[in-house]
């Protein structure tokens, strides 16, 4: 690595160690899934969000490398970072892309200070895998558009001051086309309405949205009308390959790592720690070597949901290889070991870890069609 | 730094050419003396000599590029093996002795590349077949249950590739490890460790999509795949090389692991 990223990751280190001082471990556990507004905004002044977005809108100017450093610094020390995360990882980035010079100079600074939360519109009731088959309309009228539907499985849109929506607004010959993406204002739009589902943790993160005749101005459309199906394939290869879809459950490994050499471990117990070790270094240099493509410009589509894939796959299996090493349940009490109370969470969120941004089958799909077999 | 792209294209074209599917049994039935000649004559096995003493004077990454290269292509005889003796500034006569074996941990950092070769090889291979072998009135690629085999063995090949070229890079940013302290030593452990470990899922699948016809020595898998079942054991097998790293881990700890891991 270059010395500006790894002296880029003193710093971050240092700031981590001070502003994660008081942070429980259950939100450290959950990491880029726990919102802390005061947190996103201390990692704003601190310089590290829209890290790679260009000085004049407020961003850091540096490189995807660089950026990639303190992501993983920050899901390897658990920070949690889910109020500013989809904002940083892709909004910001397609705002940046294709939106207006008015829009930029309005939105990017926010995002770069830690105030915006971001959410991302893209599933619906009937519309999950098969996202081309989604129907929530945008129809013209004389001064922009009126929206019907309704979105689903939206996390954070309860926080989130905007939404990044992807519409129907025309018919064409294929399912993908006729689609357009829209900067969708939640918090200063009638018509909108926000109902949290519970999830299996107890934890209300995901929404169900309802458009109801809600109204947006003439410049909410996001880049070319019905073209928003080739710039949501572009995101997605920014939500797929970070090192989120591997760091998942390193608060986890963090826990298990002090019991073992508390206890000792025999040599099974070292041998699977290596394999996970393994893993987690290969999975590194993968999605390190799709940061290297976005920096040459390139839309790694297909790389991308290769990390996704095996990414998520090992993230999943962590919390059973744990109780394998280790014989102790997972317990989610507070006076439990925080060894445990990782372990339970990690458990129960795990299903969660491959069906946001996109299914496995999904993403083997992507793969197959790259290597010319669909 | 990245690996010459002049090279890059010169081991490409002169492997396409001559190690061709259709030409690889008569390849391998010479022992792989003539192919080993020309590239000798090319000096591919001088990459990692500097260039006053008569070499490419290349980096760690030029070399990758000839094992991965090999590995991919099938390549008979023992080109990787004297490249490296070469770095070591043995003579042509000790260079090409095949028998004895190189010095740890070069040795598991060369095979790392040649597994992830031979893993890229099935998956062009495969996927070649699988769109031509018909069944039930279509190629078997059209097959959902077929695509997600070949999209796992992809995943798989993708990850030893960025694993074995990853541990290459370390070795040219921080030296050859002398010992488990040395920084690029986890690097190669990592890589070898997972490409010994995903040699069984690769073959497991390129096999099962060939179906029979993979199992003759007229397919030619056996080109790709008995070497992978034979490198995955050779200079330390995954349990091995998993058992340093995780002893160094417990030892260590979480914060010290990460550091290691990211150095």
């Amino acid at each position: 690595m270059p010395e500006g990223a790894q002296s880029l990751r003193r710093e971050v280190r240092a700031f981590l160690d001070d502003a994660l001082r008081d942070v429980p471990l259950s939100e450290r556990a959950l990491s880029w899934d726990a919102c802390n507004p005061d947190f996103s905004r201390r990692m704003g002044e601190a310089g590290f969000i829209g890290l790679s977005f260009p000085v004049e809108y407020g961003g850091g100017g540096r490189t995807q490398l660089e950026r990639f450093v303190v992501l993983e610094e920050c899901l390897a020390a658990g920070a949690p970072t889910g109020f500013h995360w989809f904002a940083d990882r892709q909004s910001g980035p397609l705002i940046l892309r294709y939106g207006s010079e008015e829009l930029k100079r309005r939105i990017i600074p926010l995002i770069c200070r830690g105030e915006l939360c971001f959410c991302i519109g893209m599933s619906e009731p009937d519309s999950g895998s098969d996202l081309a088959s989604l129907r929530t309309r945008a129809a013209r009228t004389s001064s922009g558009w009126r929206v019907n539907g309704t979105k689903i499985w939206t996390t954070n849109a309860h926080r989130a001051h905007y939404m990044i929506a992807l519409f129907r607004t025309g018919e064409g010959q294929r399912r993908n086309e006729g689609l357009s993406q829209f900067l969708v204002d939640l918090r200063n739009t009638p018509g909108i309405r926000i109902a949290p589902i519970r999830d299996i943790a107890g934890r209300e993160h995901f929404n169900e949205v309802h458009f109801e005749d809600a109204l947006l101005a003439e410049d909410a459309l996001i880049g070319v009308e019905n073209e928003g199906w080739a710039q949501v394939t572009e995101e997605l290869a920014l939500e797929r390959s970070g090192p989120e879809r591997y760091l998942s459950c390193q608060a986890l490994f963090n826990e298990l790592l002090p019991i073992l050499g508390e206890r000792g471990a025999g040599d099974s117990a070292a041998v699977a720690v290596g394999r996970i070790v393994a893993q987690l270094g290969a999975l590194r240099a993968m999605s390190l070597s799709v940061a290297a493509m976005l920096e040459d410009g390139e839309s790694p589509a297909l790389e991308a949901a290769m990390v996704k894939d095996m990414g998520t796959r090992f993230e999943q299996s962590l919390p059973r290889l744990a109780q394998e090493i280790v014989d102790l349940p997972p317990d989610g009490a507070e006076d439990a070991l925080p060894y445990q109370q990782a372990l339970h969470l990690m458990t129960v969120l795990a299903p969660s870890f491959s069906l946001r941004g996109g299914s496995g089958e999904i993403l083997r799909g992507i793969i197959a069609r790259g290597l010319g077999l669909r | 730094m990245r690996a010459d792209p002049l090279l890059v294209e010169t081991v490409e074209r002169m492997f396409a050419e001559n190690l061709a599917p259709e030409n690889l049994s008569e390849a391998h039935r010479s022992g792989g003396a003539g192919f080993t000649a020309l590239a000798r004559e090319m000096g591919l096995d001088m990459v990692l000599v500097p260039q006053e003493q008569g070499g490419y004077g290349g980096g760690w990454p030029d070399a990758f590029v000839i094992a991965e290269a090999c590995g991919r292509y099938a390549a008979p005889g023992a080109l990787p093996e004297i490249m490296i003796r070469r770095w070591l500034g043995h003579g042509a006569d000790r260079a090409e002795d095949g028998a004895s074996p190189l010095p740890m941990p070069a040795g598991a950092l060369l095979r790392s590349a040649q597994m992830a070769g031979a893993a890229q090889g099935l998956v062009e291979r495969t996927a070649a077949y699988c769109s031509e072998r018909r069944q039930f009135g279509r190629p078997i690629a059209k097959f959902q249950a077929v695509q997600q085999q070949m999209a796992e063995l992809a995943g798989y090949a993708g990850c030893m590739q960025a694993a074995s070229q990853q541990a290459f890079a370390a070795v040219q940013e921080h030296g050859m490890p002398e010992s488990e302290e040395s920084v690029a030593w986890l690097a190669i452990a990592v890589a070898k460790c997972r490409c010994s470990e995903l040699v069984h899922p690769v073959t497991q699948i390129a096999h099962g999509v060939h179906g029979a016809i993979g199992f003759t020595e007229e397919m030619g898998l056996q080109y790709f795949s008995l070497p992978l079942w034979r490198w995955r054991a050779e200079y330390g097998r995954d349990a091995d090389w998993a058992e340093a790293v995780g002893r160094r881990a417990i030892a260590a700890g979480p914060g010290a692991t990460w550091a290691a891991l990211t150095r």
